[in-house]
C-alpha cells in the first residue's frame, strides 16, 4: 500500500472516529448536502459569482485601486452572495429537511430509534452550522481579499461577519420550526412561503446592518454591546421559541420517551378505567 | 366471536366487561416459556370510534404470527401501539416483559417495526441508510459496521450497498426496510403489509427471510397482511381481527377448526370434481349420496362439501365411476387462511 493510501485510510478511520461522538443527524444530514445537486450548485455559483465580481471590480478599478481604499466596496458585493447562503439557502434547507421527515412515515422509523426529538432537532441545527462553515470557507478567500484591499477594520469585519451568522443560525432553527409544523401539504407551502418573505425581510435588514457595521470609521463600543445585547437578546427569543415549537411538535406527535413521568396513570385510562388494575409497579423496575 | 376460550386475564376483566377474547396465539404446548409479546385488554378509542376494542394475545420467541383482518380493523392501530408510537386507552402491551407505555425507550430497544411504507431519504445509499440507523441506536465504531455487515449478508444487499435508496426497485426497498428494523438486532418484529405491492418472485423471497428470521434467529414475528395465502404457508398461528376486536385466533389448525364450527359444517373436506360432460346428471346424483351436502355446480366442475372419512371419499369416487360419468379430477380442496377469513369476519367497516 503506498503511503499516500496508508494516509488516506488512517485520515478516513479518525474521521469515522470523530464521527461516532456527533450526532447522528449531523452526520446524515453532511452525507446527504455533499451529494445534493442544489447544494453543489449555489456553492459553485457562489464561488463563480464571487469570482466574477472580483474580476469585474478589478478590471473597473485597475487604475484607482493602489490609492483608494476600496475593500468595503468589494466586501458589500461579497455581502450579496453571503446573505444569499446564509439567510436564504441554509434556513431553506433546514425547512426542507424537516419536511422531508415527515414524509412516507420516515420520521415513525426514526421515533423508535433512541434519537430524542431534541437531539433530532439539535443535529437539524448543528447540520445547519457546518453548512454555515462550508459556506463561509468558500468565501473566506475574497473577504479576506476586501480586508488586503484597504478600508475595512479587523473589528468591523468580524462584527458585521458575527452578526450575519447569528442571524443565520437564527433563521435556520426558525426554518427548522415551520418544517416541524408542516405535516399536511398545504402547511408545507404555506410556511415555505412564510419563511421566504421572513428571509428576504431579514435578508434586508441584514444586508443594511452589515454594509452599516463595516463602513462605521469609528466603532462605539458601549453603543455597540448595547445593541448587540437587545439584538441577541431578540434573536435568542426567536431562536428559543422556534427550538422549543419544533421539539413540542416532534414530541407531540409521537410517544415521548417517558410517557409515564408525563401522564399519571389515572389520566390514561379516562374512557374505560374500570377495566381491571395495572400490573404491579414492582415487576417493572423502575427508571 | 367463533370459538369461545377462557380469557387468559380474567382477573384484569370487570364485571361489566364481556369475556375478552383473549386467546394465546399458538402457545407452545407443555411449555413455561414466557412470551415475548403480550397484548392485555387493549384498547384504542379515537372519539366514539373504538379503533381497538379489548384485544389480547400473546407470542413466543420463534412463532410467526399473522395479524389479520379487513381495511380499517384495528390493525396499523394495534401494530403502531405495540411499536410505541401510540399510546393505547386502556390496556397495556409488553414487549419481553416490559409495557410498551411505562418503559417506551426500553421496548424500543427490543422491537423493530416496519410501517406499511416508509421513507427513503434523498441522497442516501444503501450502505448510508443503514449506517444511519445503527448511529440513531446507539452503535459505535466495529460495534456498528459489524452490525450493518451482518445486514446486508442476511437482506443479501450487500451488492446494492452503493446504490441510492431512491433507486432501488420495491422489492429491494422492502428488503431495505427489513435490514433497517433488524440492525439492532431486535428480539421481535412487527412488520406492517412487508409484501404489498411486492412481485411475486419478491414476495417469496421476502418470505424466505422471515421464515429465517424466525427459525434460525428465534424471533418473534407479528406480520399483517392481505395476501392469505402467503400468510398461510409462514404463519404459526394467527389473530383475525374485525371491527377493532379479536374474531379468532390460535394456531392456523384451531383458526381452520373455528371456521368450520362457525359454518356449522363438520367435514373436514371440500371436492371439486371436474366432468367431461353430464354435469347437471352429476350434480342430481350427488345431490342423493350420503356424507354429501352443498353441491354447486360451475363451467365444468361440481364442488360439494363431504362429511365422511377417506374411505367414503373413495366409495364416492367409485360409485361416480360406475354410473358412468366420465371424471377427469377429483380432488379435495385445501382449506385456506382465506376460506377462514372470508367465513369468519362479516365485512363490517368502521
Amino acid at each position: 500500500m503506498s503511503d499516500v493510501a496508508v494516509l488516506t485510510t488512517r485520515w478516513d478511520e479518525l474521521l469515522e472516529r470523530w464521527s461516532d461522538r456527533l450526532n447522528p443527524v449531523v452526520v446524515r444530514e453532511v452525507r446527504q448536502s455533499f451529494k445534493n445537486r442544489i447544494f453543489l450548485v449555489v456553492f459553485f455559483l457562489l464561488l463563480f459569482g464571487c469570482w466574477l465580481t472580483s474580476m469585474s471590480l478589478i478590471l473597473s478599478y485597475s487604475n484607482s485601486i493602489e490609492q483608494v481604499e476600496i475593500g468595503p466596496l468589494f466586501y458589500q458585493w461579497y455581502l450579496v452572495g453571503l446573505i444569499g447562503c446564509l439567510i436564504f439557502a441554509i434556513p431553506a434547507g433546514a425547512f426542507f429537511s424537516m419536511v422531508q421527515e415527515f414524509r412516507d412515515k420516515a420520521f415513525e422509523v426514526l421515533a423508535i430509534t433512541s434519537l430524542t426529538p431534541q437531539r433530532i432537532v439539535w443535529g437539524k441545527i448543528q447540520g445547519a452550522m457546518v453548512m454555515m462553515m462550508i459556506y463561509a470557507s468558500a468565501l473566506a478567500p475574497f473577504i479576506s481579499l476586501s480586508y488586503l484591499l484597504g478600508g475595512l477594520g479587523l473589528l468591523n469585519l468580524f462584527a458585521s461577519l458575527f452578526f450575519l451568522f447569528a442571524v443565520s443560525l437564527t433563521m435556520s432553527m426558525f426554518g427548522v420550526m415551520m418544517g416541524a409544523l408542516s405535516q399536511k401539504p398545504w402547511l408545507e407551502v404555506l410556511n415555505l412561503l412564510i419563511l421566504l418573505i421572513a428571509s428576504m425581510v431579514v435578508g434586508g435588514i441584514s444586508y443594511g446592518v452589515s454594509g452599516d457595521l463595516v463602513l462605521r470609521e469609528s466603532m462605539d463600543l458601549s453603543g455597540m454591546l448595547m445593541g448587540m445585547l437587545c439584538f441577541g437578546l431578540f434573536l435568542g427569543f426567536v431562536a428559543l421559541i422556534s427550538l422549543g415549537v419544533a421539539q413540542a411538535q416532534l414530541t407531540t406527535t409521537f410517544l415521548p420517551l417517558d410517557y409515564r413521568r408525563h401522564v399519571p396513570t389515572s389520566a390514561r385510562t379516562p374512557v374505560i378505567a374500570q377495566i381491571g388494575p395495572r400490573p404491579p409497579a414492582a415487576s417493572h423496575p423502575s427508571n | 366471536m367463533i370459538d369461545s376460550p377462557s380469557p387468559l386475564f380474567e382477573d384484569d376483566l370487570p364485571e361489566s366487561a364481556s369475556v375478552a377474547p383473549a386467546v394465546k396465539a399458538g402457545a407452545p404446548a407443555g411449555t413455561n416459556r414466557t412470551p415475548t409479546l403480550e397484548v392485555k385488554n387493549l384498547h384504542r378509542f379515537f372519539g366514539k370510534l373504538k379503533a381497538v376494542n379489548n384485544i389480547s394475545f400473546k407470542a413466543y420467541a420463534g412463532q410467526v404470527v399473522g395479524f389479520i383482518g379487513p381495511n380499517g380493523a384495528g390493525k396499523t392501530t394495534t401494530m403502531r401501539i405495540l411499536a410505541t408510537l401510540e399510546t393505547p386507552t386502556a390496556g397495556d402491551a409488553f414487549i419481553g416483559g416490559e409495557s410498551v407505555v411505562d418503559y417506551p425507550d426500553r421496548v424500543r430497544h427490543r422491537l423493530g417495526f416496519m410501517p406499511d411504507s416508509f421513507g427513503k431519504y434523498a441522497n442516501m445509499n444503501v450502505v448510508e441508510y443503514l449506517d444511519f440507523f445503527a448511529r440513531a441506536y446507539g452503535f459505535k465504531g466495529q460495534q456498528r459496521k459489524d452490525a450493518i455487515e451482518h445486514v446486508l449478508v442476511f437482506t443479501e444487499l450487500r451488492k446494492l450497498a452503493e446504490k441510492p435508496i431512491n433507486t432501488l426497485s420495491k422489492g429491494m426497498s422492502q428488503r431495505l426496510g427489513l435490514g433497517r428494523t433488524l440492525v439492532h438486532d431486535p428480539d421481535i418484529l412487527i412488520l406492517d403489509e412487508p409484501a404489498a405491492g411486492l412481485d411475486p418472485r419478491a414476495r417469496v423471497e421476502l418470505r424466505e427471510l422471515i421464515h429465517l428470521l424466525a427459525t434460525e434467529l428465534n424471533k418473534t414475528v407479528l406480520i399483517s397482511s392481505h395476501i392469505l395465502t402467503e400468510l398461510g404457508e409462514i404463519c404459526d398461528s394467527a389473530v383475525i381481527i374485525e371491527a377493532g376486536e379479536i374474531i379468532a385466533s390460535g394456531t392456523i389448525k384451531d383458526i381452520l377448526s373455528m371456521r368450520r364450527q362457525a359454518v356449522g359444517r363438520k367435514s373436514h373436506a371440500t371436492i371439486e370434481v371436474v366432468v367431461i360432460d353430464r354435469i347437471d346428471e352429476v350434480e342430481k346424483w350427488l345431490v342423493q349420496q350420503a356424507f354429501v351436502s352443498e353441491v354447486k355446480v360451475s363451467v365444468e366442475s361440481v364442488s360439494f362439501e363431504f362429511e365422511g372419512d377417506r374411505n367414503d371419499q373413495h366409495r364416492v369416487l367409485k360409485n361416480m365411476l360406475h354410473e358412468g360419468f366420465q371424471v377427469l379430477e377429483f380432488r379435495g380442496k385445501v382449506e385456506s387462511l382465506e376460506d377462514a377469513f372470508m367465513d369468519l369476519t362479516k365485512g363490517i367497516t368502521q
